[in-house]
This record gives C-alpha cells, structure tokens and sequence, in this order.
C-alpha cells in the first residue's frame, strides 16, 4: 500500500492545482503562519547571518564550482582534458564551436545571478535590523554581514561581465512587473562592481581569523578591486585604472597610508559624508559614546602589508609553511590566502551534499585534467615543476604512487595528501583559493609596469620568484626590460605562479593574447582545441539563448553569435 | 477513499487532453525574414520565423555542420524557441540557408514538414592590419610598432642596453612580427611573401601589403624614426658620458664629473642632436651654450622628434643629465 502513495499524491496535488484555477473564493488567499518571507526575515542580525551564509553558499554550490573550472582554466592553454574529445557540451565549449543554446553558458549565467539575488535581498532589508542595544559591536556585525554582501556582489559581477561582457544590473528590489531588465555597458557594470568593493573595503576587518576565517576581509576586497581594474585596463594604454592599481599596490603591498577618501571616489557621490556613514552601518555621530570615534574622509583604512606575505604563515600555530602546503589544508586561511571559498565536511559517509563540493576538485586531479604540453614546456625549468606538475607513477611527496593515466601530468594544486583525506571519500571538503598574495603582488608589478615604475616592478616580480627559488634553492631572476620584455617577464611568472587556479583563460583574454595562444594550442592534440577561436568574437561568450527568447529580445546578442 | 480518488482523477486529467488527440496535423508552412543576405564574417544574421501551424521551426545555416542536405550525416541547426535564431559565418563563402517547419501531433503518429531557403553570401574583405611587433632579435627585446591609417611607425633607439652594456640596433635587418586582423588574409613586405623568419631593411621604406580573402588590398608604407638623444654634451669643455636605459627605450642618461669647487648652480651645457628638433627642460626651450641650467640636482631634458613630410609621426625621447664633482 505505501508503494502507491507517491501516485496517489501526485493525483491530490493535480485535484489541488484544478481548485487553484477554478476557485475564487478567499480562503486560499490567507496569510500562511510561520514563514519567512523577505519582509518579516532580517529583523535580528542573527537572520542576516543567515541571510549572509545564503549568498556564500552560492559559492560552494556545484553548479558555481563547475562553471569556474570549466570557463576558467578547462578553456585555457595549461591543461588538456578528456571532456575535449567528443560532443558533450563541455567538448563544444572547450573547443569554441558551441552555439548560443550550450548549457553550460545558462548555467554560468543563472548561478551569478542566483547570488546576486540573494545578496540584493540581503542588501535591501539590512535596515529592517532590530536592536536590543546601541552597543557599537552591534553596529560592527552588521557593517560587516553588509560589507560581505557587497563583495560577494561584486564578485559575481565580476564573473559575468569578464565571461559576457555588459549585462543586466538587477535592481536591489526587485518589481515583478519589471522583471525584464536590458544589458548595461560593461563600463556600467565594471562602475557598478567598482563601488560595491570600494565600500566593502571600508566596512570590513582586514583580515579575519580564527572562528571568522574564510569570511573576505578589507584585503580581499582590495586584491579583487585591483584585478576588476586590471580588467578594465588595456595592457599598453595609459589608463587611470593602471595608475589606481599601482596606489593601491602601494597600500597593499610597501605600506603607503590609503584613506576612506582615497579609495571612495567621493566626487562621485550624491550623499553627505553623515549620509553615507549611515547608510554604510557605521555608528551615527550622534550615538556615539565618549571615547568612541567617528570615522571621517580622512581615517586611514587598516593596514595590510604586515598581514599577508608571501611565504606561508599558518593560520593555526603561526609556523612557515612549505611552498605546496598554501594549496592543502594546512595552508587554509595562511598569510599567502587572500580570498578563498570554504567548504566543510559533512561526514555523513555520502557524496549528496553541495557544501562539501570539493570531490570536483578529486574528480579534476584523476579523471579530467591534465597539464598541458605547453604548460609543461613552460615550468620546465622551473623550481616550482615538481610540486605543481607529477607524471603518472610517479612517488608524491607524500610517499604515493601517482596513479592518474599512464603519460599524463597530474596538476598537483588539486591533489589531496593522504593525511588530509576524509574517512569517507565521499566526504570531501578542500577550500578553493581563488585570490592568492602572489597574484597580487603580481597585479602591482605589472601596474607599476604599465605606468613605467619599472624598477620597482622588477623588484616585486622577483619578490615571488625568489620565494619559489627557495623550492630546490636556485637563484635565477628576471632582469631589468624596457616595458614589453617586463610584461612578458610578468605574464611568464602569472602563469607559472597562478596556474590551476582557474583563472588562466580569462587571464589570457584580458591580456589580449587569448587567440594567439589558442591556435598555438591546437597542435597539441589530433582535435585540435583552439584552432575554431575567432579573434574579436570569442573573448566574449554569448548570452545564454533562453535569456535572448524569455526578453523577447531586450537582453541583446553579442555581436558575432 | 484513495482508490476513489485516483480514479477521479484520472477521469479528469484524461477528460482534459481526449479533446485533442483526434485533430488533423495541418501543413506548416516555412516562411521568414532574414536580417541580411549579404554580410561579412563573423557578423550576426537574425533569421525570424514567421511561417504557421509549426510545432518546431529549424534553422541550418548551411556551412559545414549546419547543412541541412547533410542532415543524416551530423549536420546540426539551431532551434528557433521563440521563433528567432542569430548566427554568424566564420568563413566566406556562398551558403543555402534553410528553415525547416515541422507539425506533428502529441502521440508523435504523424508529423508534416515544409522548409523554405535561402541564399547568404559571406565575404571577408577585413585588410586591416592588427599589430607589428619587431621580433627579439633585438638581442631579446621586442618592440612595438605604431599603426595609422595608411602608415606604420617604427621607432627605434640607436642603441639597447644588454647585460650593462650598450649595443648597437640594426634597423636595416630586423624580424617583423606581422598580424592581420582577419586570419584569412595574407600579408606581404613590398610585393614579397612575408615570412617572420626574413630580416627586412626598415630603413628602405618598405610597404606592408595585407590581402583580404576577398582579394581587396590595402597597403600601408613604413616610416621609421629615431629617438633623439646627445651626440654630445659637455660643460665647460668637460665631455659628458651617455648610457642608455635598461628599462625604457626612449631614455639616456648622460654623466659629468666636473672639477671640485665647480659652482653647480650656474652651467651652460653644449649639446647636439642629430634628430631633436626641440630640447627642452619642464616646457622651456634649452640653446645649447646659452640656457643656463641649475645642475644641483638631476635634469631631466626632453628630445622630440618627427617625420618632415609626416608630422603625425613623432617621438619624444628623456635625457637625465646628472652633474659631479671630483
């Protein structure tokens, strides 16, 4: 009797759907006791924790994680893979012969604006917060759950509009009647994502520790607001945006004192100093206590420089790090992590859990990814080859025989040490870096580059090289260029240093290369993936098609699809 | 009870769609609109469908792997959801577009077709150059070049610096790196097949030809010009020594060392320059033997240069004058 009941349900609810469309009367229509709904939620700042912890765990999702090595690196010159050869739609992506329908394009699309959706809720009901107090600590959560939003805002625009080019800006409140919104410019939205992470960076700690790790702090917002400038810039062109990165690589990195007003852009601004203060959760000037402080233009925002590094602290017991372990769990959180995406194990002995979305990442290492012949011709003399690549049979430095197919190069970033390996293998947990120190320490020289502070680039350049010397205790350095022989030294370290980190087909693209590259490629493998790339089309990807057909054709095509 | 239920239901869903299933397949028919027939490469055409009676309207470009004469051998097309589809052809060429329209009942018993074409030509006449790029036989330093409207500017300095020694270019054997912006197009240096591995004589002023696949050529004439620097300088009959810059290409610096006691404050330098038509220090025009100079601290001295009959080429080089004394 009880196999039936599911059919039997399924018939009630069809009865239940009839009754919805048929019935006009009003009982229906009474308030339903107990939920949530987003006008009665975000009243404690407990529920906007939890509001919070809703747009992180975008972030843990598959769909966010797949897309991310998919788009980022599967598309890239330093890996091939075994989803190349066929016709999945990962095969069409990856070889750049998909059309405007690829799922894997709505998927990216969705999963960003899923995140952008519930930031914007939060964002839009944090002045619905009550308190019991005027405790400033109540001010200083809220300021912050608020500063993360923003960030995580900004990065999921980010995402989108370095993959699609300008897209749609959500309003904060969305009206059902107008759900239809068309594409912004990609300045608009680089405009949009720059405030968000300006304000983020002056509501946040620097860096958060021990219970808070893993949330982003002021540094993460500064590393990601250099790499958004980065994109915006074009190598070669003077720009304000190469100068801006420079100021605050100057910040970041050598110490430079960086005010609220610097970072702020105030001109741009409509509200009142008092205004913005307030609508950044900062305790009002007329609340505050004696002895507590108002934050003017002038308050200098917490320093970094004495925070990050670039050899390995850990976030446990403060001891250095080997050059390896920032990729591994004992590198969680260490001072060479700016910004990374937690993931927790669920110990349930099952694989059917989001959060613990790391068997992707297992999944990658023996199944999917290999390094490229490219990539390894490029680390081939490197100090850092064998920690980052290991051929198949070979020992790991964990004692293990590498067992990914015979001939292939394991990408050991991905690689997870025996002692780090859950009980269950179902359940995985390995945090994602995705901002790492180096690549800012690499984003300043190549700024400082492009506004002609040569010297000081070449100093910063070899400031991560030298650290990688230390691997097998070399000392090979890049020499002083005029500013392309600087460029190409900087890109060669970007993509030693920053590989596997799902970053390098965009990286590539920003750098305006991606289709030199991509030919360069094809003559790796029989298929040949790279050769269909055509320049000045495909370093952007289509807007998914639904998005095109759902607007009746608001949401405009990229040119070229 | 439940019983008593399904079996209601069961009547009333089956009720709703027994209404249907007895009605004709009618004939679709496989009209549309096409943004345009003739275009370039890569650029979008909108077909739009506005046939009728269609359950599902298809779309098959009709280049390689859209065509719908191949159908049964892979050739794919792209559903028109919402009755419009956009593609752009990668390659030129002359191709038969077809819609295809198709009604078919529920149960899949019977289905009509109808399919309509139509022809798009795809030329390709992109004979623009994208970059030229001076390849690292410039003992491994590359080097852009500036490209106009007709035109491309190479400058160059005399000199490079190499492992703290200053070496001397040659402009008359350089590797070029040539890119057009179309992939289809070909590239010639002044009638000859281009080839990266040839070393051209930039100083004969050569023409980079570019070919688009269409058979349209555009050719652009190249200038090269020098960055200025001091053949001499001296002070007070001291004679100055010029290093090149190991970071810029457009910078020397030049180092005197005068006797002790020399009043640094009050110095006419005596310079000249082959290729500087102006020499100035922060704006102010500088006369060799004449200007007086405040030596005290570093001077930063600023060289242009430009092309007689091409005045929109032009250079500036920076000359940093750093004054001792014994």
């Amino acid at each position: 009797m009880k196999r039936i009941k599911p059919f039997i349900f399924c018939n009630f609810y069809i009865v239940v759907a009839a009754l919805l469309f048929t019935s006009c009367s009003d009982f229906l229509e009474k308030e339903v006791q107990g939920a949530s709904t987003p006008d009665s939620f975000y009243k404690t700042k407990y529920e906007l924790q939890e509001g919070l912890n809703a747009v992180y765990d975008i972030l843990q999702s598959n769909q966010f994680t797949n897309c991310a090595w998919i788009f980022g690196e599967a598309c890239g010159d330093d890996v091939v893979g075994t989803d190349e050869n066929g016709t999945s739609q990962i095969a069409e992506l990856v070889n750049f012969r998909f059309d405007t329908s690829n799922d894997w394009l709505l998927r990216r699309y969705q999963i960003m604006y899923r995140g952008i959706n519930r930031a914007n809720q939060l964002i839009s009901h944090i002045n619905s917060v009550k308190f019991s107090s005027d405790d400033a600590s109540n001010y200083t959560t809220v300021q912050a759950i608020l500063g993360q939003a923003k960030f995580l805002r900004a990065y999921f625009y980010f995402e989108l509009v370095r993959t699609f080019g300008g897209v749609p800006i959500r309003p904060e409140t969305e009206d059902i009647n107008h759900l239809t919104i068309p594409r912004s410019s990609k300045e608009e939205v680089y405009a949009y994502i720059e405030k968000d992470l300006r304000e983020a960076a002056c509501m946040l700690d620097a860096k958060y520790t021990d219970a808070s790790s893993g949330k982003v702090g002021c540094g993460a917002c500064v590393a990601l607001l250099m790499k958004v400038l980065m994109y915006e810039a074009t190598p070669g062109e003077h720009s304000n945006k190469w100068e801006e990165m420079a100021l605050l690589g100057d910040y970041f990195i050598t110490g430079r004192t960086l005010t609220y007003r610097d970072i702020l852009h105030l001109d741009q601004y409509d509200e009142t100093w008092d205004q913005l203060m307030r609508r950044l959760w900062f305790k009002p000037r007329e609340k505050l206590l004696s002895g507590e402080v108002y934050t003017t233009e002038d308050t200098a925002l917490p320093a970094l420089a004495n925070i990050y590094s670039l050899v390995s602290k850990s976030s446990y017991d403060g001891s250095t790090l080997h050059y390896r372990d920032l990729y591994y769990q004992a590198g969680e959180f260490c001072s060479r992590s700016v910004f990374e995406i937690v993931f927790k194990e669920s110990a349930t002995g099952k694989s059917d859990d989001d959060n613990e979305g790391m068997g992707i990442m297992n999944d990658l290492f023996w199944n999917r990814l290999w390094a490229s012949t490219s990539f390894r011709n490029a680390v081939a003399n490197d100090p850092r080859r064998d920690v980052i690549i290991l051929l198949h049979a070979s020992a790991t430095f964990d004692n293990e025989r590498l067992e990914v197919p015979a001939t292939r190069y394991g990408c050991m970033k991905w690689y997870t040490p025996k002692n780090e390996r859950p009980l269950d293998e179902n359940d995985n947990a390995k945090n994602r870096r995705v901002i790492i120190y180096s690549d800012v320490v690499l984003m300043y020289a190549e700024a400082l580059n492009e506004v002609g502070r040569r010297e000081e680039a070449l100093t910063q350049l070899n400031r991560v090289k030298a650290v990688a010397n230390e691997i097998t205790n070399v000392s090979t350095l890049y020499t002083a260029g005029t500013y392309l022989e600087m460029r190409s030294q900087i890109w060669t370290e970007r993509r030693i240093e920053l590989c596997h980190l799902w970053d390098r087909y965009f990286d590539i693209v920003r750098q305006g290369r991606a289709a030199t590259i991509l030919h360069n490629l094809a003559s790796e493998q029989v298929w040949g993936r790279g050769k269909n790339y055509i320049e000045g089309i495909h370093e952007l990807f289509p807007i998914p098609q639904t998005e095109v057909d759902v607007t009746n054709g608001v949401v405009e095509q990229n040119p070229g699809y | 009870m439940k019983k008593y239920l399904n079996i209601v239901c069961l009547t009333l869903v089956a009720a709703l769609f027994a209404a249907c299933s007895d009605e004709e397949v009618l004939m679709p028919t496989a009209d549309f609109t096409v943004s345009a027939t003739d275009v370039s490469i890569n650029q979008t055409v909108t077909f739009a469908f506005t046939g009728s009676n269609a359950v599902q309207a298809v779309v098959f470009p009709g280049d390689a792997g859209h065509d719908w004469d191949l159908v049964n051998q892979g050739s794919t097309g792209l559903v028109m959801s919402k009755g419009v589809a956009t593609y752009a052809y990668p390659t030129a060429g002359v191709y038969t577009a077809t819609i295809v329209a198709t009604n078919y009942d529920k149960e899949g018993r019977e289905s009509k077709m109808a399919v309509a074409k139509v022809t798009i030509t795809v030329t390709d006449d992109n004979n623009q150059l994208r970059s030229v790029i001076l390849q690292k036989d410039l003992y491994n330093k590359e080097m852009a070049a500036e490209i106009g409207d007709d035109y491309v500017l190479v400058t160059m300095p005399y000199k490079v610096r190499v492992n703290n020694r200053d070496v001397a270019v040659k402009a008359n054997a350089q590797r070029l790196g040539i890119t057009a912006m179309s992939p289809n197009a070909t590239i010639d240096i002044s009638g000859e097949p281009y080839s990266d591995k040839t070393k051209y004589d930039l100083t004969a002023s050569p023409t980079i030809g570019v070919t688009a696949a269409s058979g349209l050529v555009k050719t652009y004439q190249v200038y090269t010009l020098s960055y200025p620097v001091f053949e001499t300088f001296s002070i007070d009959g001291v004679a100055g020594t010029t290093t090149y810059s190991a970071y810029s290409y457009d910078k020397t610096f030049v180092s005197v060392t005068l006797p002790s006691g020399t009043d640094l404050t009050r110095l006419k330098p005596v310079f000249s320059s082959a290729d500087a038509l102006s020499v100035s220090i922060d704006g102010q025009p500088q006369t060799s033997g004449m200007s007086e100079v405040d030596f005290s601290q570093t001077v930063t001295y600023t060289l242009t240069n430009q092309l007689a009959d091409h005045p929109e080429c032009r250079c500036e080089s920076q000359v940093v004058v750093e004054v001792t004394v014994k």
